[in-house]
């Protein structure tokens, strides 16, 4: 995290793992939201990824979880914190984006993304349904064009999110979003908090019913034989075999 | 076959109603049942929360009507399921309802005699005792009253028909809806986080 001018740089730090959100990460960031919406001379977040991906999701590697507990008290707090939030958050998705991590680039307010960057959903690979509000801010922002990819899994590319209105797609998205931040930041930002706000009233503020609901989805699917066998065939690179149980 | 099976997990004891191929209608055996597990929930100091859910596609379709054909009305109503209800009433312990499917008529009061009503989404409920010419006999029109206002009970009540939990959620009759395949779990842990508080408060 750097932070300069009202304009704070939080960089998800994990390149190894295309900054995969193991336990760890996602304490230290939900740490770092915390600190810095408590703060008041912070007023743009840009959130980002070191190396080449922005965040691949949930770290599978991990080893047996409870999803409910995972949900309810890492990932949801953290969409909470970006979307509850009386800063402004920008996304810098400077390269693949899947799963939690597309969650929470979707769940930033202003999205820039490389020409090569993609947005995954990723989850229906595992035999899970999309979390972390995904299935709820996406379709809030662009409507039955996300329902498909909602519905079934796949993925956006940076030129299918700008196409959308999701995102602007430019050379260097670090640099495009300090760069737009710092105009936030330096610009009417009362004004923006205010309007931030009545976005979240108008599109979101079934928000906290439809996670629980989410949680209890997504906590069941933990339990089937096809999360199962999609969490092995990704460790052990293979093709999955689902049975639709 | 017993018409209740009763399950312990941690502090909460389970009563599974078990006549799943009568949608869990309730005759004088379950009645019998229902009563001798509550007092062995009374007496089992384990024991901090009771939850009832329904074996199979039902909570409770109601009271048995086939075997209420064979008995005066009166009987069923004064003698036949009495007990259940004053030995509801004297348990000391929090009871949660988990609604799993229908709960109608004898099986909505079930579920309105306890403490706590958490539903599966696809749950149905309602009083339809009046397609048969009879009125809710077990409470149904006092505690419907007070859950959901005259207004809403009055409704349910002369037309008969069934609502779904979410509706019955938004009226306050039903705590929270889940996922039919989360019930049992959000039962489980609203009963841990019960047991976990002060027994006496």
């Amino acid at each position: 995290m750097e932070s300069k001018e009202g304009v704070a740089k939080v960089t998800l730090n994990r390149p190894e793992r295309l900054n995969a959100l193991n336990s760890d990460l996602r304490g230290e960031l939900l740490k770092t939201l915390r600190t810095l919406n408590s703060d008041a001379s912070i007023k743009v977040v840009v959130i980002t990824g070191a190396g080449k991906a922005f965040c691949s999701g949930a770290d599978l590697t991990a080893g047996p979880v409870d999803v409910m507990d995972e949900l309810t008290n890492s990932f949801h707090p953290i969409l909470r914190e970006i979307r509850g939030s009386e800063k402004i958050y920008v996304a810098a998705v400077n390269g693949v984006a899947a799963g939690a991590g597309m969650s929470i680039a979707v769940a930033c307010d202003i999205r820039f993304m490389s020409k090569d960057s993609r947005l995954v959903t990723a989850f229906h690979r595992i035999g899970l349904a999309p979390d972390t509000g995904l299935a709820y801010i996406l379709p809030k922002l662009v409507g039955a064009k996300a329902y498909e990819l909602l519905l079934l899994g796949g993925e956006l590319s940076a030129q299918d999110a700008a196409s959308l209105g999701l995102a602007k797609v430019v050379e260097d998205p670090v640099q495009s979003a300090v760069h737009m931040a710092r105009e936030v930041s330096s610009g009417p930002f009362r004004a923006f908090v205010a309007s931030k706000k009545m976005l979240n009233l108008t599109l979101f503020c079934e928000m906290d019913q439809f996670l629980r609901y989410e949680a209890a989805l997504q906590a069941s699917l933990s339990r089937t034989k096809d999360f199962n066998e999609g969490v092995r065939a990704f460790q052990e690179k293979r093709r999955p075999v689902y049975r639709g149980e | 076959m017993n018409t209740v099976i009763e399950e312990t997990v941690e502090s909460a004891r389970i009563f599974r109603l078990n006549r799943p191929e009568r949608l869990n209608a309730i005759n004088l055996e379950m009645v019998e049942d229902l009563v001798s597990s509550f007092n062995r929930a009374e007496d089992d100091s384990n024991v901090r929360v009771v939850i009832i859910t329904g074996n199979g596609r039902a909570f409770s379709a109601g009271a048995d009507v086939k075997e209420m054909a064979s008995m005066r009305l009166e009987d069923v109503v004064r003698k036949g399921h009495m007990p259940l209800w004053e030995r509801m009433k004297t348990f000391r312990k929090p009871i949660i309802a988990a609604v799993n499917g229908v709960a109608a008529g004898g099986g909505l009061e079930l579920a309105m005699a306890c403490d706590i009503i958490i539903a599966a989404e696809s749950a149905m409920m309602g009083q339809p005792e009046i397609n048969l010419g009879i009125i809710p006999g077990a409470g149904g029109t006092q505690r419907l009253t007070r859950a959901i206002g005259k207004y809403k009970a009055m409704e349910l009540v002369l037309t008969g028909k069934l609502v779904p939990a979410r509706e019955m959620e938004r009226m306050g009759l039903v705590s929270q809806v889940v996922p039919d395949s989360w019930l049992m779990d959000e039962s489980l842990r609203m009963a841990g986080e019960i047991a976990s508080k002060s027994p006496f408060a």
